[in-house]
């Protein structure tokens, strides 16, 4: 029976006009995001790379920005740092975007009652619960390989107009970034669903989001002091970006110290414990809830 | 369905409460409680609907009707009380029986955005049904030539023959239909009442839940009406109204003779330019053949003799007043 749920929710994805138009939305994303970067994506005038050179020469002399390479400190971008801060970078915003249709695909099916039609169908709701937040998943991961796909389709193609043909080489950690993307749109589509299942009502789940997103920068920007370094390791915002860029240095915003370093690794725990908690509760809330429409 | 009983079938059926009638119930209901913010909705409902027919479930707006279909269906738990369809006790074993169950609550709900094939495509696959059983539905509703579709672009009655079709994916023994011509016009409400007719005749069990007395009263074999969250009476649609029938109408000559005569034996009896009306005073059904043979025995013979049942609506209205619930109570055991 799970079998048959499981080929039926993909089969509503494939038929749901809002899943075909969130795609293309995010491939659209994805064609305007590298504008932010590609100033940046250019080789520098051989007298740019002379003031700069002077420049870091003074910020080592004075003692600013400690431990920063040459590379750090010019303007331009080479193809390496391009796919880390430029895709890698951007695709968090995707991943916003990408929660928020899961969000909105879920709590729909309540609202039109089309999930009260499916229980009559299919009352074992917590087969419903594991195969819709499955099937999320999926459209999750697909809607960040959308715009992963074309931010990378962008920047590689103005990477070769601005430098030439011979200037991305062996292109290192697009593939890391582009796999980190599908895994973490996957991880974000099961916990979309599964807040959705907890608060049916698209404005409450966004508006819960956006709070925990406010909280995650505030404690992350606030530099309290004292705050024991595994306190960022429970920021969705740090594991998100451990997940897409393989990991992320966490540095105190005023005094430029090493925090913390979170590895991929223990993001896809956090995720996994994330995606435990909250089907715990979810199982729980949609089993008693009444199911109207 | 409605036309006169036969007073033999009438003194062997009302002899015995419907919920204690012999043969299975495809759905049976006990005690069914449920509260919404402290206001109690249903407060100890009982339902027995036989199998096979259409058995009507009438009451005002607001009720419980709705909240029973859904309790049944296990889309709202209850407070109190037990249910169980096809005798497997729901919702903890609706699972097994939700096979044989096609159902309809309130209006129509399918993705909106979707046509009408791929909505019918999702549910068939979700319960592992053919793909051509889609196909086959879509004609049996007559939405063939609209399958492709969406589901927004359909009018009132195109929705609830998608409904319809939806519930056929299954094959099912039992179908539950909650106010399912709300908002139709006359040739959708036809094409509804024929259809659930249909099924019925088929050796379906068809339970209907509506607030239009004319229409439940054209097709339905049985009814329980529900009034303040319980059910104040069950049964076969004919004795139902017979049971309530108040008087026998007689024509006759020799009327003042008749009126004397029966007057003396203990019946009320009203003149009009119909004829005599004949109702007992003690709440009594009106015997129509023992009031023919006391007619008789003295050579009166009336031209015409009649026993007169009520309306569907009458009966309703008579039930579901709130001075007559408390009267109906004490006659839960006859007639539920």
């Amino acid at each position: 029976m799970f079998a048959n749920l499981m080929r039926s929710e993909l089969s509503r994805l494939r038929y749901r006009r809002r899943a075909w138009g969130s795609l293309i939305l995010m491939m659209l994303v994805g064609l305007v995001l590298p504008s932010f970067w590609v100033g940046s994506i250019r080789e520098p005038t051989p007298r740019e790379q002379l003031l700069t050179e002077v420049d870091f020469a003074r910020m080592l002399a004075v003692g600013e920005c400690q431990g920063c390479t040459l590379a750090d400190v010019q303007g331009w971008w080479s193809f390496g740092r391009a796919v880390r801060d430029g895709i890698g970078g951007s695709t968090i915003f995707l991943a916003l975007i990408a929660f928020m249709v899961v969000v909105a695909y879920v709590v729909s099916d309540f609202s039109s009652g089309a999930m009260a039609t499916q229980l009559t169908f299919t009352p074992r709701r917590s087969a419903v619960l594991v195969a819709r937040t499955l099937a999320c998943g999926v459209l999750g991961a697909l809607l960040m390989l959308a715009g992963v796909i074309a931010t990378t389709t962008v920047t590689i193609t103005g990477f070769l107009a601005l430098n030439g043909l011979e200037s991305i080489g062996t292109a290192p950690g697009l593939l890391d970034v582009v796999s980190g993307a599908v895994v973490y749109g996957a991880f974000l589509g099961i916990i979309a669903a599964l807040v959705a299942f907890i608060i049916p009502s698209a404005p409450l789940a966004m508006a819960t989001t956006t709070g925990v997103l406010i909280v995650n920068a505030f404690v992350d920007w606030s530099g309290i002091d004292h705050l024991p370094s595994w306190a960022f390791h429970l920021l969705p915002i740090h594991a998100g970006q451990a997940m897409l860029l393989g990991n992320v240095v966490v540095t105190d915003p005023y005094v430029g110290e090493v925090t913390t370093v979170i590895s991929r690794g223990q993001s896809i725990v956090y995720h996994l414990f994330v995606v435990i908690a909250l089907f715990a509760v979810a199982a729980v809330l949609f089993q008693r809830r009444d199911v109207k429409g | 369905m409605s036309g006169a009983t036969t007073q033999a079938s009438l003194a062997g059926m009302s002899s015995l409460p419907w919920h204690q009638r012999p043969g299975g119930w495809a759905i049976q209901a006990e005690g069914l409680v449920k509260r919404y913010s402290g206001r109690a909705v249903l407060r100890g409902l009982n339902l027995h609907v036989p199998r096979g027919g259409v058995h009507g479930l009438l009451g005002p707006n607001g009720s419980g009707k709705t909240t029973s279909i859904r309790i049944l269906l296990g889309l709202v738990r209850a407070d109190g009380g037990e249910a169980n369809i096809l005798g497997e006790p729901v919702p903890r074993n609706l699972p097994r029986v939700i096979g044989r169950v096609g159902a309809i609550v309130e209006s129509p709900r399918f993705s909106p955005r979707m046509s009408g094939r791929n909505n019918l495509v999702v549910l068939a696959e979700s319960i592992g049904a053919p793909p051509r059983r889609v196909s086959e539905v879509l004609l049996e509703v007559g939405l063939d030539g609209d399958a492709e579709r969406h589901f927004t672009t359909y009018s009132l009655g195109m929705k609830q023959r998608l409904a319809i079709a939806a519930t056929l994916l299954k094959q099912p023994e039992v179908l539950i239909f909650d106010e399912p011509t709300n908002g139709l016009d006359p040739v959708g409400i036809h094409d509804i009442r024929t259809t659930m007719r249909g099924l019925a005749d088929s050796g379906r069990t068809v339970l209907v839940s509506s607030h239009i007395l004319s229409e439940i009263e054209q097709i339905a074999d049985s009814v329980s009406i529900v009034a303040d969250g319980r059910v104040v009476a069950e049964g076969g649609i004919d004795e139902f109204l017979l049971e309530s029938a108040p008087h026998v109408r007689i024509r006759l000559d020799r009327a003042l003779e008749a009126t004397d005569l029966l007057r003396s034996d203990g019946w009320r009896v009203e003149a009009d330019e119909s004829g005599l009306r004949v109702s007992s005073r003690d709440g009594r059904i009106p015997d129509a053949a023992g009031i023919a043979e006391t007619l008789g025995r003295v050579g009166l013979w009336p031209r015409e003799l009649v026993t007169e049942k009520r309306s569907l609506e009458q009966v309703f209205l008579h039930l579901t007043s709130g001075a007559d619930l408390s009267a109906t109570q004490g006659r839960r055991g006859r007639m539920r």
